[in-house]
């Protein structure tokens, strides 16, 4: 088995307070990762994309299905899984939650190797290799964590987690809270960092563009359930399942004078996870839903190489983008935006073409 | 792109430091009262500390012949009733409150505080710890249910009379107020994402109370710490006032109050009242001074203070 990490059909839902009902945060989710690779994993609010990143590292235990990473079992928090998570980090969306406002920062980079290694010169040694990888100075490392800039807190929140040298990081939204440049840097940094030390990424975001740019490949979730999964040049250019085009539809594009090609748009809000549909999840908002649609649950299909989807009419919305006219626009639209967030960093900008 | 040359503004520590008294003495002048309780708290230690060499007479010695004296320069807050020098017996009994009222609510924040970070951690975890932390609630729920007085005379009555009792039984009555305080501030800090992300670092549960949340629930700590003091003066006080607290002979507000209060009638004021203001002036220097650490740990009350702080500068010039 050549796969990092091994996601298969794990469940999670919650107790509502006060009542017998559960929310359903995380449906039946599988998925895999390779050494060295990214996989975005993008949704709306509430799509369950964040409980999927918590149960990968043990912070959330699983009701179903099973998660292995590097061939260790990941269980609950307690005994076996300890192994399994060592391999993998977590960076979290605010980086000044993420750190404790009373260490230093050099203490916060140091954690993680607590549990690892006794030797206090060891540690020492390799949190200043990794703050200088990550471009933090001797400085810094002194201050403590309300003297620095989100951006920087969120450098210092990924050399926290690369400080173990981990395979596996797990990235819960570690760009939405800051600003284009910021943003900018840390996408960058992220990529070198994984071209240096072959860590494995499962980024999880909302931010099309951003996930657009830094992934290998992309699953996209809707309600729990991952709706269409496949490469990312494939996905976006062209998308089998009508939520994902309903998603891409809702991206701004960087350039006022394209005309959005909107084949679906959707309507109205994501349902309650507490009392699913009985058929696709996405039947009350989608125009192509039929009486098939909402009779019975869908199936993952697998209509060509690398991408699967669950929607019964994947052609119908592979046809949409399949004329001519319309992937024009989103060839232009991945060009200008792969332009606008590479803004300062060419050498990714080359990597993408050779691959 | 290898370092981005972002720096921090370094502060200067020497200046900090020299720093500290000028900003002490701002605070004093926007808030007078803590400066005030500051001052009371001071010498009332002090006071405590010197007693053997300030005191003009033994605290203990009686004198028949001098029962009852009024004020003179002699004995400056005059004599009780067989004879004792009350000014001497006042400069004493500060001891032996502050320092019992300090031993049990000192002994009670620990545990208290503790045992709530316990409790709170492991709360709602479907563990074993979670459901001996209910038990631990409802016992606590039970010791508050009683009046604090009855159950604090119940406690000294039932371990016997004396200092270290009186000391046990406010430790115990003032317990379940930390014990509540720290459980409520843990279960908060418990879900931010440091304490998830040490989870995730793979430190150990006790490491993980000790490094992340206790220092972040340390500020109503303190600040219910400092009035509590205050109030623990008082609760001595009360118990030896009614007889289950220190015995007589030993110097005690308290007790001297009610030694002298039935010479009131006869128009011998001094025994009961002398003690009774001295009482006050302490519990409230010590609630001045815990209504100031309460500003320290509390943000908007910070807010406010260094907001007056500066329209009084503003106000100078």
């Amino acid at each position: 088995m050549t796969e990092l990490l091994s996601v298969a059909n794990i469940k999670k839902s919650f107790a509502v307070a006060g009542t017998r009902k559960r929310v359903r945060a995380v449906n039946d989710v599988s998925f895999t990762i390779a050494p060295g690779e990214t996989l975005g994993l993008v949704g709306e609010s509430g799509s369950g994309k964040s409980t999927v990143g918590r149960c990968i590292m043990g912070l959330t235990e699983i009701d179903e299905g099973q998660i292995v990473i590097d061939g260790d079992l990941s269980t609950g928090r307690k005994d076996g899984g300890r192994q399994a998570r060592a391999k993998s980090q977590i960076v979290f969306q605010e980086p000044g939650e993420s750190l404790n406002p009373r260490l230093s920062i050099f203490r916060c980079i140091e954690e993680p190797l607590l549990p690892v290694n006794r030797d206090r010169q060891l540690r020492a040694a390799r949190v200043r290799a990794i703050a200088e990888e990550v471009g933090l100075s001797d400085e810094l490392l002194r201050a403590s964590p309300g003297d620095l800039s989100a951006g920087l807190l969120q450098r210092v929140a990924i050399a926290r987690a690369m400080v173990t040298n981990p395979k596996l990081l797990v990235l819960d939204e570690p760009t939405s809270a800051l600003d284009p440049s910021a943003r900018a840097e840390i996408i960058s940094l992220l990529n070198r960092l994984q071209a240096e030390h072959k860590t494995a990424y499962l980024f999880i975001s909302h931010d099309l563009n951003t996930i657009r740019f830094i992934s290998d490949r992309v699953a996209v979730m809707y309600l729990g359930q991952i709706v269409e999964q496949g490469d990312a040049a494939n996905l976006f250019s062209t998308p089998r399942h009508p939520y994902t085009s309903g998603l891409l539809s809702a991206v701004l594009l960087p350039n006022p004078q394209f005309v959005q090609p909107a084949p679906i748009r959707l309507e109205g809000e994501i349902p309650s996870p507490i009392d699913l549909p009985q058929g696709c999840f996405l039947a009350s908002r989608c125009p192509l839903a039929d009486d098939g649609c909402r009779q019975k649950p869908v199936a993952m299909e697998m209509p060509e190489r690398r991408h699967e989807v669950r929607c019964i009419h994947h052609q119908k919305v592979a046809d949409m983008y399949l004329n001519e006219a319309n992937s024009d626009v989103y060839a232009e639209f991945q060009n200008v935006s792969e332009q606008i967030l590479s803004v300062g960093l060419p050498e990714r900008a080359s990597a993408r073409q050779t691959v | 792109m290898k370092n981005t040359g972002v720096s921090i503004p370094t502060v200067n520590r020497r200046a900090a430091a020299t720093g500290f008294l000028e900003t002490l003495f701002d605070v004093f002048r926007v808030r007078p009262s803590f400066a005030v309780g500051y001052a009371i708290v001071f010498l009332s230690i002090a006071v405590a500390i010197l007693a053997p060499w300030l005191a003009p007479y033994d605290p203990i010695q009686t004198n028949g012949s001098m029962a009852l004296r009024p004020p003179s320069a002699e004995h400056w807050f005059g004599t009780d009733a067989v004879g004792m020098d009350i000014f001497s017996r006042t400069l004493y009994a500060p001891r032996v409150d502050i320092t019992i009222a300090l031993f049990g609510t000192t002994i009670s924040a620990l545990i208290g505080s503790l045992l709530g970070a316990w409790v709170g951690y492991f709360s709602n975890t479907r563990s074993l710890n979670s459901k001996i932390g209910f038990v631990v609630m409802r016992i606590a729920d039970v010791m508050q249910s009683f009046p604090v007085f009855v159950f604090a005379i119940a406690l000294v009555a039932s371990l016997g009379q004396s200092m270290s009792s009186v000391v046990a039984a406010i430790a115990f009555v003032n317990t379940p107020i930390y014990l509540r305080l720290m459980r409520s501030q843990v279960v908060v800090i418990r879900e931010r994402l440091f304490v998830q992300a040490a989870i995730v670092a793979g430190i150990s549960e006790l490491k993980i109370i000790i490094r992340h949340i206790l220092p972040n629930a340390m500020g109503p700590i303190m600040a219910q710490f400092s009035v509590n003091i205050a109030w623990s003066i008082l609760l001595t006080a009360g118990l030896s006032f009614i007889g289950a607290g220190v015995r007589p002979p030993t110097p005690e507000l308290g007790s001297m109050i009610a030694g002298g209060f039935q010479n009131i009638v006869t128009g011998q004021w001094w025994p009961s009242v002398i003690p009774g203001s001295v009482l006050a002036v302490i519990v409230s220097g010590f609630t001045l001074v815990g209504a100031s650490i309460e500003t320290l740990t509390n943000k908007d009350k910070m807010k406010k203070l260094s907001l007056d702080i500066a329209m009084h500068k503003r106000g100078e010039r």
